[in-house]
């Protein structure tokens, strides 16, 4: 292998493929990444077997081939270095990765690429998606998975496909994407712009259960692309692949049945409030300082207009040392008065993952779970339970 | 010596009353009796809150069969021969009225066989007529049932409480003697479940970890002092951990467990600022003096007693419980010896021994319990923060401040009611053993208070509908686990030792980890919540959460004499 490559682009490439690579494992391989130099482009992977990150940028390649190096040593290495083009080179007796960059030079010990993880390619045909809606939902969706590895399905987002059910603006065709952790629940809409030739046949349907953190690493990879991403599902090796322009996530489904969200989803009101997203976002974060030796709680009570009077949102919260905080946000109450207690931070979550100015909170009893829009985005449906004081 | 009735004279000299109140001074009794009779086994079995049966069988010296109608007759005692008795008594009965009392009030079946006799006998005598009496053969030692208390005087039965309080009269009494006793094996039973059976202990702390949990033993600070004559020993909580009552003050004067004034108030006087107003510490002491200078002739129930030298026994106590906690350093300093200062090479100025250092810092500093104002500097492992106070560097631990924090945070909420619970969008369902069934139904009320809603489900399923707020970001599963461990774990009828054991391991798992990784801000906050705790220096477990390096001692391990 003989490859010339731009010092800031080599960077981005480990530090996008190093996400992927374990800090301690016990096939020693896994701890490092594989550089393979392909005509035109150097491939970067890493793996820990449960997600693999691919990524491909451009290179001089003089003499094809590969090897694998020590992720870690290597990104710090590189990313110490000027940028200026970088020169590698592989001996392969030695399996030895030379590096030359200006006046730096150093040689790491590598390994034989053939002992890594073989990891399959993504060409075929899936869901073409827009990379700026993708990463939105993802937004919206994983931070409603659950941390807790004692019940993983809940680690996961459900992406469920009905052909035919579109849901998408206008009846256009969407996967649903939902998360919960026990507490709440995130269920999106997300169009498709082109379903695979298989999963346009009438009454096709599937549903997977991805890990929420390999969405998220997609999201990240995600930020700045331009071109359709495709989602394809590798029903026989169990697992899901994602493939982005210059980039690949693949990544092993979990196993299980998702919980019926469907019906966990309220049904109607008595009391409901459109109040400004950032208003609310502010006045949460105050009181999440005084919340937090009190569980995180906030009390709010919705007051509906009344004449010329508007509605109001008051919040509250309590802690030992300060007393008490309060904090009065007019708002549009319709229904009942009603008062309730959130976990602060719920709330927040859900704040920051809506984008338009406006949302919704509909409730029946304080001790029923709320529903949570986004107004005027119909794709965007949220529930939280909440506390009991 | 051989039972035989008091003369007039002594009888008149002995406290008068009444003895059997309730079923627990019954079992109060009758467990005093077997421990006088030198027993080491004593068994306790109770149906019906007492009121229906009572069993006290014991392995101790037995009644000589020609001695058991006396034993039931009133002021007849094996314990007390002279006036000069009363004034050294060095067995737990001397009055020769209980069996008396409890026999015209219940129908009662003794059953016991003296060391030395071959032949046992069974008596039976009901509202304090004998009705029969047979030989038996049996093993040494004797066995009281006690059934249908109270049957013969209707008044008194309504003046019983309910079976539930009742019997935590009886757990409590029992408790006190399993730890006044920790060499004899104890076995408690109710209504034909074992609530436990405690092995004689070699070591009285092994059976306080039997009786409170391993976790409370191993935090608490050990007293020992003797002084002319007097020895008082046991164990005190360190400041940290405390409790809302003065339940736990426990005192044992020569194997008898009191109800004093002057000794809670002799070990409160030594805690003084140690402890925030309205709290109070865990205290096991017992104290041994000669028989002649404690007067237990005071009251019938012989739980008050009169000391000869008061003034003298409170300054002991005092003096006792203090030097205990004194040695239990508040902010502990660093012990420099552990450094390896050996590397900076200067053999003719020697590092200076840093227990000089402690032996130099006044006695008040180190007692006072508040912490300074102290400046975040950084974190180092994700484990420990580093910070700036006026008088040295102070390193806290992470988990264990914070456990502090949320401990003081949720004993504030409880003192108001019951705390914040965070319900689930869908119950979880768990399967559990028909055993943990019933610890989760026994408790079900304080798991509510504390956050928890477990229903049944099916015979052996639950439902979790709810877990305090402060877990909510935790692993439900881990939880429920957790709690169960500490249901299991502390099944003692100790009052309140399950709700404290409840909320501290709420506080361990809803602490921030080992290894977590903070932002400046969160640690800010973390150590201005510990500046404002009542308790800061440690953990609710007894571990310390902060350590001090003075800067003096810094400058001296530089080698930079100022
Ligand atoms: N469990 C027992 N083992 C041996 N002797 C007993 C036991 N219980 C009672 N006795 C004998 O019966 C006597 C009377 O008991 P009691 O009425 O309790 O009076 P006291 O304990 O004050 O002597 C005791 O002094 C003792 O000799
Ligand atoms: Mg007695």
């Amino acid at each position: 292998m003989d490859v010339t490559i731009s010092q800031s682009t080599f960077e981005r490439a480990l530090s996008v493929a190093g996400r992927a690579v374990p800090s301690r494992a016990t096939l020693p391989t896994l701890t490092h990444v594989l550089l393979q130099a392909e005509p035109g482009r150097l491939k970067v992977a890493g793996t820990d077997l449960n997600l693999a990150i691919i990524t491909w940028e451009e290179a001089l390649v003089s003499e094809p081939g590969g090897i694998t190096v020590p992720a870690k040593p290597l990104a710090e290495f590189i990313s110490a270095l000027p940028d200026e083009p970088i020169h590698l080179r592989v001996h392969r007796e030695t399996w030895t990765l030379q590096i030359v960059c200006g006046s730096y030079e150093t040689a790491m010990k590598g390994l034989d690429p053939e002992e890594y993880p073989i990891l399959p390619d993504l060409e075929g045909d899936g869901f073409a998606l827009d990379p700026e809606d993708f990463r939105l939902a993802i937004d919206q969706v994983t931070f409603a998975a659950a941390a807790d590895e004692t019940r993983p399905i809940l680690t996961g987002v459900l992406i469920r496909w009905e052909e035919g059910h579109g849901g998408g603006a206008g009846g256009a065709a969407a996967l649903t994407l939902a998360a919960a952790d026990g507490y709440r629940l995130s269920v999106k809409t997300l169009p498709v712009l082109r379903a695979p030739v298989a999963a346009s046949e009438p009454g096709s349907t599937f549903s997977v259960i991805v890990p929420a953190s390999t969405l998220k690493e997609v999201g990240r990879i995600l930020k700045g692309e331009t071109e359709p991403v495709s989602m394809m599902v590798l029903r026989g090796r169990n697992q899901v692949g994602f493939r982005l322009s210059r980039a690949a996530v693949l990544s092993q489904l979990i196993e299980g049945q998702f919980p019926d969200f469907q019906a966990i989803i309220p049904k109607r009101w008595e009391t409901r409030v459109e109040i400004s997203r950032e208003a609310l976002w502010k006045a949460c974060k105050a009181l999440s300082v005084f919340a937090r030796e009190t569980s995180n709680a906030v009390r709010l009570a919705l007051i509906p207009g009344e004449g010329d009077q508007p509605g109001q949102v008051l919040l509250q919260s309590r802690s030992p040392e300060k007393g008490e905080t309060r904090v009065a946000i007019d708002a549009l109450v319709e229904g009942n008065r009603l008062e309730i207690a959130f976990n602060v931070r719920f709330l927040m979550d859900v704040l920051e993952a809506i984008e338009g100015d406006w949302v919704a909170f509909e409730m029946t009893t304080p001790q029923s779970p709320v529903k949570v829009l986004s107004v005027g985005d119909p794709s965007f449906v949220h529930v939280v339970m909440p506390m009991f004081l | 010596m051989p039972i035989r009735i008091l003369d007039p004279g002594l009888v008149a000299q002995i406290a008068a009353g009444e003895v059997v109140e309730r079923p627990a001074s019954v079992v109060k009794e009758l467990v005093e009796n077997a421990l006088d009779a030198g027993a080491s086994r004593i068994e306790v079995e109770i149906e019906g809150g007492g009121r229906r049966r009572i069993r006290v069988a014991d392995d101790g010296s037995g009644i000589p069969a020609a001695e058991v109608p006396l034993a039931f007759a009133r002021h007849a005692t094996s314990k007390l021969s002279s006036v000069e008795d009363l004034f050294r008594v060095t067995t737990l009965g001397f009055r020769g009225e209980a069996l008396a009392a409890i026999a015209a009030v219940a129908r009662v079946t003794c059953r016991t066989r003296a060391v030395g006799e071959d032949l046992g006998v069974e008596l039976r005598i009901e509202g304090g007529r004998i009705l029969a009496q047979r030989p038996l053969a049996r093993p040494p030692g004797t066995e009281m049932i006690v059934e249908d208390l109270f049957f013969n005087t209707p008044a008194r039965l309504k003046f019983l409480k309910g079976e539930g309080a009742e019997r935590r009269q009886i757990d409590l009494w029992i408790t006190r003697y399993a730890l006044a006793y920790p060499h004899v094996h104890f076995v408690l039973r109710h209504n034909g479940r074992e609530i436990f059976s405690l092995p004689a202990a070699r070591e009285p702390r092994h059976r306080l970890a039997a009786l409170y949990g391993a976790e409370l033993a191993d935090a608490l600070l050990e007293v020992s002092e003797e002084a002319d004559g007097v020895q008082v020993y046991g164990w005190i909580s360190p400041p940290g951990i405390d409790r809302p009552d003065r339940q736990e003050l426990v005192f044992f004067v020569n194997g008898r467990w009191v109800q004093d004034r002057m000794l809670p108030a002799a070990v409160l006087q030594a805690y003084h600022t140690l402890l925030p107003s309205g709290r109070y510490p865990w205290v096991f002491l017992w104290v041994k003096l000669p028989p002649e200078r404690v007067d237990v002739n005071v009251h019938p129930a012989k739980i008050e007693v009169r000391f000869r030298d008061p003034d003298g026994l409170f300054r002991a106590v005092q003096r006792a419980v203090h030097r205990a906690l004194r040695e239990s350093t508040p902010v502990p300093v660093f012990q420099a010896a552990e450094i390896p200062v050996r590397a900076t090479e200067f053999p003719a100025r020697p590092v200076p021994m840093p227990s000089e250092d402690l032996a130099g810092e006044p006695a008040e500093e180190r007692a006072s319990p508040g912490l300074p104002p102290l400046r975040v500097i950084g974190q180092i492992q994700a484990r420990y923060i580093i910070a700036e106070g006026p008088d040295g560097l102070y390193l806290l631990d992470q988990h264990a401040a914070h456990e502090r924090v949320l401990y003081e945070a949720l004993q504030a909420q409880r003192q108001q009611g019951p705390l914040p619970a965070q319900p689930l969008l869908q119950p979880v369902l768990i399967d559990v053993l028909p055993e943990e069934m019933s610890l989760l139904e026994e408790n079900r009320g304080l798991l509510e208070e504390l956050g928890f809603r477990i229903e049944p489900f099916g015979p052996r399923t639950v439902r979790l509908q709810a877990v305090p707020a402060v877990l909510s970001a935790e692993a439900i599963l881990s939880v429920f686990q957790d709690l169960l461990l500490d249901l299991q774990e502390s099944r003692r009828p100790v009052e309140g030792a399950l709700e404290a054991q409840l909320i501290r391991s709420i506080c361990k798992r809803a602490a921030v980890k080992a290894g977590q990784v903070l932002s400046v801000e969160q640690m800010q906050h973390l150590v201005r919540a510990l500046e404002r705790c009542a308790m800061p220096w440690a953990c609710p477990h007894g571990r310390p959460t902060i350590l001090r390096f003075p800067i003096g001692q810094l400058a001296r391990q530089f080698g930079r004499e100022e």
